[in-house]
């Protein structure tokens, strides 16, 4: 029985050919409309790599790897995706009343498709059924307050598999309702067949109609809602995921790069034809605006934002709806060529621009490789550089790092200071130079750290230099915070003062200086082997040429987030500390941020939404005795948030612990 | 309106103080836009911009050192033109020579406001002002924390013990300004590069005379002990002690 | 030789400052004494001789700077010393102007016709020898004042120029608070308060005591105890005072960066390990709770 017969007098053909016609052109108008949106966006060239591209695509998007991370939720979405990639050709033979069968039979692989689209549409009915046990039974609480609209689209869509299958048992049956033409390579159709077996004529009819119509009015209306919804995110992410950023996480790029492949200089900047910074939607690059169309509204950016955890203007995924949202209320001014009144700015709000740390968590945990923080450190740039406006606290910090290289406006001539009595080369040749920043300068907590490294690497017998008064800061806080002006001033002379000083390596104990020397330096002709001093004592405890004892307390770590997430380096640490760690919730590359990134170590947070003591309460859940890490800021935000709690607990830099235990 | 705004550089702060035979080591020095001159400089922009006219600052100094980064970030700000007066042997602690140079140059601009800093933080003498006022037989009101500008009549608010007292003058005067009078701009780096194109002159003038007196020795004070922890059997014993060191040692009670 | 002492009036009383002043002129020579705007004031300045200007009761340094210059010529003097207040700081240079004479601001020191100046907010001294006439403005309290009172007090009879510029009026700051930038002493409280209310039970009277400007630490700003105007630091305001108080305060980072610039820091802490002890000039290791009474009680002699 099927449905393939006139219908008032009209045949089914001409009716699914004017709906097809509506369906398909309101999608493909809008999809249109989207793509023209997009490539107003500033040109970014990806169409590169394309082996790599293609693996990664494979992997990524047809493989979900990112999405199956969280194994419920993810793991339905494999099944209904992977259901409905399969399942896909069942709607144009459908369409195509049965002929597309026909033409598979006449090459012998109707049986083998009959069976993969069953499977295929068995495994999206198994997704959707778990989703919507999730949505409806589990409630989990970041689904609090989530519209109706999922579970409409998930009934929607099991709609589509249910009359499907009617439509296959009904194919099976007679008119008068016997099973004639059984097809065991339709296991699941012929259950159904089996389920209406009987019905009389009339009825079976009106069902296998009712269902077709259903089916295809369900996948039409589908078609036109996807450009407008989430569910954009079904063509969205396939230029999202082939184009994904092959840079390093969280390196930035510089201003203007010039032929070489350098940045452009200081000096020889086109300061007449820069844009700096993005506050029109058109600023930003193509790559950066698809992102608006990739969203697939998954929330798994907001659950690990810092920022929105500690009660702060910013919600990750807000951002790039209102990057779609912003495109398309203002598309008919974009597509003129005018600016609209509202930046994009003005849209995301100037308090969620300079609430974010730049921990990377967002991009992190993003299944469809969304780029949320390039938005931020773009707004920020153009804030600074273009329209002045920004935290009033970075004013003097940015004057400090101009006359005294760094944020706190000690004298610079004070830098070495910290080194006094303990005998170290200064502006030497050695094998490595050991960048000690500003904080392991200046800060006197930290400066027990430089010490206490220092000391260690001369017991192992090292050979290192310290650049002493020489040093400046790397700039990473001016870069962050978008004075890339700055930041590019600093790296250039510091690029200059290493080179002369024929630095080949360099050993740094803080994650930001580990990230910009190693990572961004490049850019400027600066390109050193950087490492870690986690990474430095690990090795030289594997060679013996440190012994370390037991320790007699019990410890947690706190992996710095340029170092467990964005270098992705968390071993070191362990194994330069060795014996056992008892792990908070959310640690190596799912470290949770201590608040002090993105330059907000200098900028006033509302004591009612301080990051760092969310971050130290779970320090203190895990019940150990002490925290250790391998930052200076996050030993700072983490020892002021345990005194906020009123806890005992100490916080101790790995070397410091590693010197606690030395044997000999 | 014609405002001219008197900027003097002055020493980072942070630089490295080293007195060698009773003489300063000034040649290591680095020197910044006196931070009192930027609440002039940025009082004299919101002048103009409220009622029209040219901002004109003057700055002297020695011959040598480029001070053109700084100064440019004031025409950021929105000065209209910058007058460096270049001179040899140029000193900031000799406030009657260089009260005369910068007058002699401020007459030809015939400004109706002449605004600048209290005090520099090199020598804390808060006298070039007065002395430039009374060389251009103008009234001054000095140390500053508000002004207003109403029917060409100045109107300010100037700090004394305990209070202000409030102070008006017609036109042509000198105002000397304090700290947080008004809240300096952040210039936008686009501003920067293009204030490369307002009008910029190095301008010579003659060595300095004046009555000033010569520093004839420089000292460092007693160096700060690294701090001494104050012992005694009680409280009050300790208070004591810690008066009489405040009162005889350190004289800052 | 001849010296000027130019002695301010506070009310009807003359400011100890002056009376510093006119000890030091005593040194020198025979001093002549010239009050403005006295209600009585003149009479008390120490000096064989004062001239009062008593019609002139608010500060105008055209006037001020004119008919002091009249007195010192009409006296001879060689001299003309007064108090670095806020009235000297500026008549001064004005003055200075006028007679066209030598000028030492803000002194610490005297001896044996050596000045010492500082420089460099305090931390270079700068030693003057005139060889000619000169204005000399004292910083209140680096000189002793001495007993006494004005011998004769006569008006001055010259003449008194116009001055395009007019006092209005007088403000007060409000309740004697102190500006916390500007203030020469600043006392400053942190976590070790433990409460909100120790913080107006001891801080504020001790910053009466002292005639300080009171601050804070970020951390009881965040707390709510004081408004964020007290606050020191990084993300507050910078000060840089001659005596800085820490009462209560561990010392982090962003704390220093607002106050490391005073001369002279006391810290008061019961944490010897807290890093403030680092850059204190000195320190009391001891429960804040005994020690502030005891200063204040101390203060009241």
């Amino acid at each position: 029985m099927d449905p393939f017969h006139p219908y008032f007098g009209i045949e089914w053909y001409w009716l699914l050919g004017v709906w097809a016609a509506i369906a398909i052109g309101a999608h493909a108008w809008q999809v249109g409309y989207a793509v023209r949106l997009i490539r107003l966006g500033k040109p970014d060239d990806r169409f590169n790599a394309w082996p790599v591209r293609l693996r990664e695509f494979l992997r990524d998007w047809l493989g979900q790897r990112k999405v199956v991370e969280d194994r419920l939720a993810g793991g339905a979405h494999a099944l209904i995706f992977w259901g409905f990639l399969l399942l896909v050709s069942d709607v144009l033979d459908l369409g195509a009343g049965g002929m597309l069968a026909e033409f598979l039979e006449d090459i012998y692989l109707k049986d083998f498709w009959n069976l993969v689209v069953d499977i295929g549409y068995l495994m999206a009915g198994t997704g959707i059924t778990i989703a919507l046990y999730r949505r409806v039974v589990l409630r989990p609480a970041k689904l609090r307050g989530a519209s109706i609209e999922g579970e409409i689209i998930l009934l929607a869509i099991m709609g589509i598999v249910l009359t499907a299958f009617i439509l296959e048992g009904a194919a099976m049956l007679s008119p008068d309702g016997a099973v004639v033409e059984r097809n065991d390579w339709e296991p699941v159709g012929t259950l159904f067949a089996g389920f209406m077996a009987g019905m009389d004529s009339a009825t079976l009819q009106t069902v296998v109609d009712v269902s077709y119509w259903l089916h295809m009015l369900l996948i039409g209306g589908f078609l036109i809602e996807i450009p407008r919804s989430k569910h954009s995110h079904l063509l969205g992410t396939i230029p999202n995921v082939l184009f994904q950023d092959h840079a390093p996480l969280g390196k930035q790029q510089p201003l203007q790069m010039a032929p070489d492949g350098r940045a452009v200089s200081t000096d020889e900047l086109d300061v007449e034809n820069l844009v700096l910074g993005a506050s029109n939607y058109t600023d930003f690059s193509w790559r950066q605006l698809s992102d608006g169309w990739a969203c697939t509204a998954c929330a798994r950016c907001q659950d690990v934002c810092p920022a929105f955890a500690s009660g702060k203007g910013l919600n990750p995924m807000q951002i790039i709806f209102d990057i779609k949202d912003y495109g398309r209320e203002h598309g008919r001014q974009l597509l003129a060529g005018e600016t609209p009144d509202e930046s994009i700015i003005d849209r995301f709000t100037e308090e969620a621009v300079w609430a974010c740390t730049t921990c990377f968590a967002c991009v992190d945990a993003c299944p469809v490789h969304i780029e949320h923080v390039p938005k931020l450190t773009e707004a920020r740039r153009h804030l600074v550089m273009e329209a002045a406006k920004f935290p009033e606290e970075l004013q003097s910090v940015f004057e400090n790092l101009e006359r005294n290289s760094n944020p706190w406006g000690f004298g610079a001539h004070t830098r070495g200071d910290w080194a006094e009595g303990l005998d170290l080369k200064v502006g030497e040749p050695a094998e490595y130079l050991f960048y000690v920043g500003c904080a392991g300068s200046f800060d006197n907590r930290n400066k027990q750290v430089s010490r206490t490294l220092a000391q260690l690497m001369q017991q192992a017998g090292v050979d290192f230099s310290i650049l002493g008064e020489a040093e400046m800061c790397n700039g990473d806080l001016a870069r962050r915070s978008g004075n890339e002006f700055l930041f590019q001033t600093l790296a250039e002379m510091n690029v200059a003062t290493l080179q002369e000083a024929d630095v080949k390596k360099i050993v740094t104990a803080c994650p930001h200086c580990f990230h910009t020397l190693g990572k961004e330096y490049g850019d400027y002709g600066g390109d050193f082997e950087v490492i870690h001093h986690t990474q430095l004592l690990a090795e030289l405890r594997e060679q013996g040429k440190l012994q370390v004892g037991d320790r007699g307390t019990t410890m947690t770590y706190h992996d710095p987030c340029y170092m467990g997430r964005i270098d992705g380096s968390h071993d070191a640490p362990r194994q330069a500390l060795g014996g056992e760690i008892v792990e908070m919730h959310r640690c190596r590359d799912k470290t949770f941020c201590c608040g002090a990134g993105g330059a907000r170590m200098w900028v006033e947070e509302r004591a009612d939404q301080r990051v760092n003591l969310i971050r130290a309460q779970e320090a203190l859940d895990t019940g150990a005795d002490e925290v250790g890490t391998g930052c200076p800021f996050c030993m700072t935000m983490l020892t002021d948030g345990l005194k906020s709690l009123g806890s005992e607990m100490v916080v101790r830099d790995v070397s410091e612990i590693m010197a606690g235990q030395l044997e000999a | 309106m014609n405002i001219a705004v008197l900027v003097k550089m002055v020493p980072d702060t942070e630089s490295r103080l080293e007195v060698r035979d009773g003489v300063l080591e000034e040649s290591g020095f680095k020197y910044m836009i006196n931070p009192y001159d930027e609440f002039a400089v940025e009082q004299a922009v919101q002048f103009r911009e409220a009622g029209g006219g040219k901002v004109t600052l003057v700055a002297l100094f020695s011959e040598a050192t480029s001070i053109d980064t700084d100064l440019r970030k004031m025409l950021a700000i929105g000065c209209d033109e910058v007058l460096v007066l270049r001179q040899p042997g140029y000193r900031g602690d000799r406030p009657a020579a260089n009260a005369a140079a910068l007058a002699e140059a401020l007459e030809a601009l015939a400004p109706d406001i002449v605004l600048c800093g209290v005090q520099g933080i090199d020598y804390y003498q808060s006298a070039t002002g007065p002395m430039v006022a009374h060389k251009l037989g103008m009234p001054h009101i000095a140390s500053v924390t508000k002004l207003e500008l109403v029917d060409g009549k100045l109107k300010a608010w100037r700090q004394v013990e305990g209070g202000l007292q409030v102070v008006e003058t017609p036109l042509p005067a000198l105002v000397t300004c304090q700290k947080d009078l008004t809240k300096v701009r952040f210039p936008a780096l686009k501003d920067i590069m293009f204030s490369k194109r307002k009008p910029f002159e190095n301008r010579p003038v003659p060595a300095a005379a004046g009555p000033d007196l010569p520093c004839t020795a420089a000292s460092l004070p007693p160096a700060r002990g690294g701090g001494e922890i104050i012992d005694g059997e009680t409280p009050a014993a300790k208070v004591a002690t810690l008066l009489g060191k405040l009162r005889t040692e350190a004289k800052v009670l | 030789m001849s010296v000027i002492i130019i002695g301010e009036a506070d009310g009807s009383a003359i400011k100890p400052a002056s009376q510093q002043a006119a000890a030091l002129a005593a040194q020198l020579g025979d001093s002549v004494g010239l009050v403005f705007g006295s209600n009585g004031a003149a009479s008390q300045l120490a000096a064989p001789r004062v001239v009062s200007a008593s019609a002139l009761k608010s500060y105008d340094a055209l006037q001020f700077a004119a008919v002091a210059a009249q007195v010192a010529r009409e006296a001879g003097a060689t001299a003309v010393i007064m108090a670095a207040t806020a009235m000297g700081k500026d008549l001064g240079p004005r003055l200075v102007a006028e007679l066209g004479w030598g000028y030492i601001a803000d002194a610490l020191e005297y001896y044996d016709g050596a000045w010492i100046r500082p420089n460099y907010a305090g931390k270079v001294l700068a030693r003057l020898e005139p060889d000619g006439p000169f204005v000399a403005t004292l910083r209140p309290n680096a000189f002793p004042a001495g007993d006494g009172a004005a011998g004769a007090v006569e008006e001055f009879g010259g003449e008194v120029p116009d001055s395009p510029a007019m006092t209005v009026g007088m403000e007060s700051a409000g309740s004697g608070v102190v500006e916390l930038t500007e203030a020469a002493i600043v006392v400053s409280g942190g976590r070790g308060l433990e409460e909100a209310e120790n913080y107006d039970k001891l801080i504020r009277p001790l910053g009466a005591a002292l005639g300080a400007a009171c601050g804070a630490s970020r951390a009881i700003v965040d707390a709510g105890w004081v408004p964020h105007s007290h606050q020191v630091g990084q993300t507050g305001k910078t000060v840089t005072p001659e005596l800085y108080m820490a009462v209560g305060i561990s010392g982090a980072i962003q704390h220093l960066g607002g106050m490391s610039g005073s001369k002279c820091i006391v810290a008061i802490n019961k944490d010897a390990e807290a890093p403030i002890f680092k850059v204190a000039d000195y320190g009391i290791v001891h429960d804040l709770f005994e020690i502030v009474p005891a200063l204040m009680a101390a203060l009241d002699d």
